[in-house]
């Protein structure tokens, strides 16, 4: 039995295809992205992240992709990025103006890079595509408006989980002035009046 | 007490850990669905029936050596009976197919579709490894699975309390009546336990079996309103039924000061001993109830089929229909038939 099973063991590792190991990846291969934008629109999602500030001041990188679906956007930004792109830290998701922002957390929670614990944000008067383009990521600045600025924005799960309950959710908005990312006010986004 | 002895512990222990897995993966989303904010109270709600039920198997099976298949052959003849233990065995393939499809499907969510699949097969054949050899050597080895999982789901729970929203838990519009079916279906959840009788033919009957088998029951029912708890505290009703596995993304949500942060992937492994704990309870018992001769080849059927066709989605409702029908409903004419029968006519149970 036990050399049988000996036989068995290996073939179902061999079935199970190569994601059944770990793969290992260079941290300084790897682009942690902090910030991720999306513009969830009857054109397609389109995907901006934006990666940790590097260390000695300065924003990271910005990567952006547009494709039918988040699952083709996801994929497409990973091919941008010259080192791997690694949603597994995202902090912040920031939502579109105009976007459906019930798809956006329900795509966000069925991904399992990304998954529930990043918080929402809502972008006031630009696409978050353009948000971030503005500000050049905006992810160390975005962090600094979450710890200071004493407003609580929920996780995806939290949102979520309130817009099932009473169909509307309070997010925070951000806006550009003057070149820099600041906090607007509290907005209700409601369903089917975007 | 002999090497292949079972306690009353072990036994209670295996079908404890082997529970725990369609508490996480089958009654969050059920008895969200059926007993909206409530739904979390289900366990509580089940457990006075479940305590009846235990109350009557512990008087059913209080002879000395007996178990589920000579009380079924005494109750209802050598043909019947053994045509109920066909049932039984069946029951128990749906049930491992059941698992096997829920277990795969939990672990796939984290690493990958195809290993999870293969995963899932992996606790299988390692629980048929064990019960190969000796049932006992499977319930000893189930004390120390159970402290992994004991440990672990006390630690879910400890981390999940920060989390809850007691307004989720406790809504103003509070929708008791599908609290009954969300309590059914607790008890068709926790109705394989039953199976632990098949196995009870090895385990000395000692003082005080039925208080501990209770308590037992209040364990296992508190930790599951625990965690459902603890899933629908943090998400509430309405989002726990819609998505696919709110356990998991439960425990995606739960960290340490920032210290933990998701543990989604280390918490669906650990699932796996529960996995294993249930492949192993039902393996063993339908090695029980087929008899020396045919146990072996019962075992390896039993694991092959539920393996090969766990992806047949009828699997689900043929393994309800059996936890209700053989896990409540034939115990029940079983004691009937007992307790009516004349005295001397049926021998072998308590109540002959």
């Amino acid at each position: 039995m036990i050399r049988r099973l000996a036989a068995v063991l290996p073939l179902c590792l061999l079935l199970a295809g190569c994601d059944v190991l770990p793969y290992p990846r260079e941290l300084e291969d790897t682009m942690l992205v902090r910030v991720l934008g999306v513009d969830w629109t009857g054109e397609g999602v389109t995907l901006t992240a934006a990666a940790a500030p590097e260390e000695g001041g300065g924003e990271g990188e910005v990567l952006t992709a547009l494709a039918p679906s988040m699952e083709e956007s996801r994929k497409r930004l990973k091919r941008e990025g010259e080192e791997y792109v690694a949603l597994t830290h995202v902090t912040q998701l920031v939502v579109g103006k105009g976007s459906d922002v019930r798809a956006v957390l329900e795509a966000a929670l069925a991904e399992r890079e990304v998954g529930q614990t990043a918080t929402v944000w809502l972008s006031k008067d630009t696409s978050a595509h353009a948000l971030m383009e503005a500000v050049g990521g905006g992810a160390k600045r975005l962090t600094s408006i979450e710890l200071n600025g004493g407003l609580e924005a929920p996780t995806v799960l939290e949102a979520l989980a309130q817009l099932e309950e009473d169909g509307e959710i309070l997010l925070p908005a951000l806006e550009v002035v003057e070149d820099t990312l600041e906090a607007a006010e509290i907005m209700v986004w409601k369903e089917r009046c975007i | 007490m002999r090497a292949e002895a079972l306690s009353l512990r072990q036994l209670a222990v295996l079908a404890v850990t082997a529970l725990l897995a369609p508490t996480a993966d089958w009654l969050p989303g059920i008895v969200a669905r059926t007993g909206g904010a409530a739904g979390w109270l289900a366990p509580v709600v089940a457990l006075p029936v479940l305590m009846l039920w235990l109350w009557l198997l512990t008087d059913l099976f209080a002879r000395e050596g007996s178990d589920l298949a000579t009380v079924a052959r005494q109750g209802l003849g050598k043909w019947l009976g053994g045509g109920l233990l066909v049932l039984y065995i069946m029951w128990g393939v749906a049930l491992l197919a059941g698992q096997l499809h829920r277990s795969a499907l939990r672990m796939g969510a984290v690493y990958g579709e195809g290993a999870g699949r293969n995963l899932a097969l992996l606790a299988l054949a390692l629980a048929l490894w064990m019960v190969w050899k000796k049932v006992a050597a499977l319930c000893r080895a189930g004390e120390m699975l159970w402290l992994a999982l004991g440990v672990g789901v006390l630690g879910l729970i400890a981390l999940a309390v920060p989390q809850v929203e007691p307004a989720r838990l406790l809504h103003r519009k509070m929708e008791w009546q599908g609290l009954a079916a969300a309590g059914g279906s607790c008890l068709l959840a926790f109705a394989p336990a039953l199976l632990t009788t098949a196995l009870m033919g090895q385990m000395p009957r000692g003082q005080g079996g039925r208080r501990r088998a209770w308590a037992w029951m209040v364990a296992l029912c508190a930790m599951a309103s625990l965690l459902l708890g603890a899933v629908m505290g943090q998400m509430g009703p309405r989002l726990t039924q819609t998505i696919p596995q709110p356990f998991l993304i439960m425990v995606q949500g739960l960290s340490l000061q920032g210290a933990l942060a998701r543990l989604e992937a280390v918490v669906a492994a650990l699932w796996l001993i529960a996995d294993f704990a249930y492949a192993g309870l039902v393996l063993a018992a339908v090695g029980m109830l087929a008899g020396e001769r045919w146990g072996k080849w019962t075992i390896f059927g039993t694991a092959l089929l539920a393996g090969a066709s766990q992806n047949w989605p009828d699997w689900q409702r043929w393994g309800a229909v059996g936890s209700l029908v053989l896990g409540f409903g034939l115990p029940v004419l079983l004691w009937v038939l007992c307790k009516t029968a004349k005295r001397g006519k049926i021998k072998g149970t308590s109540c002959g």
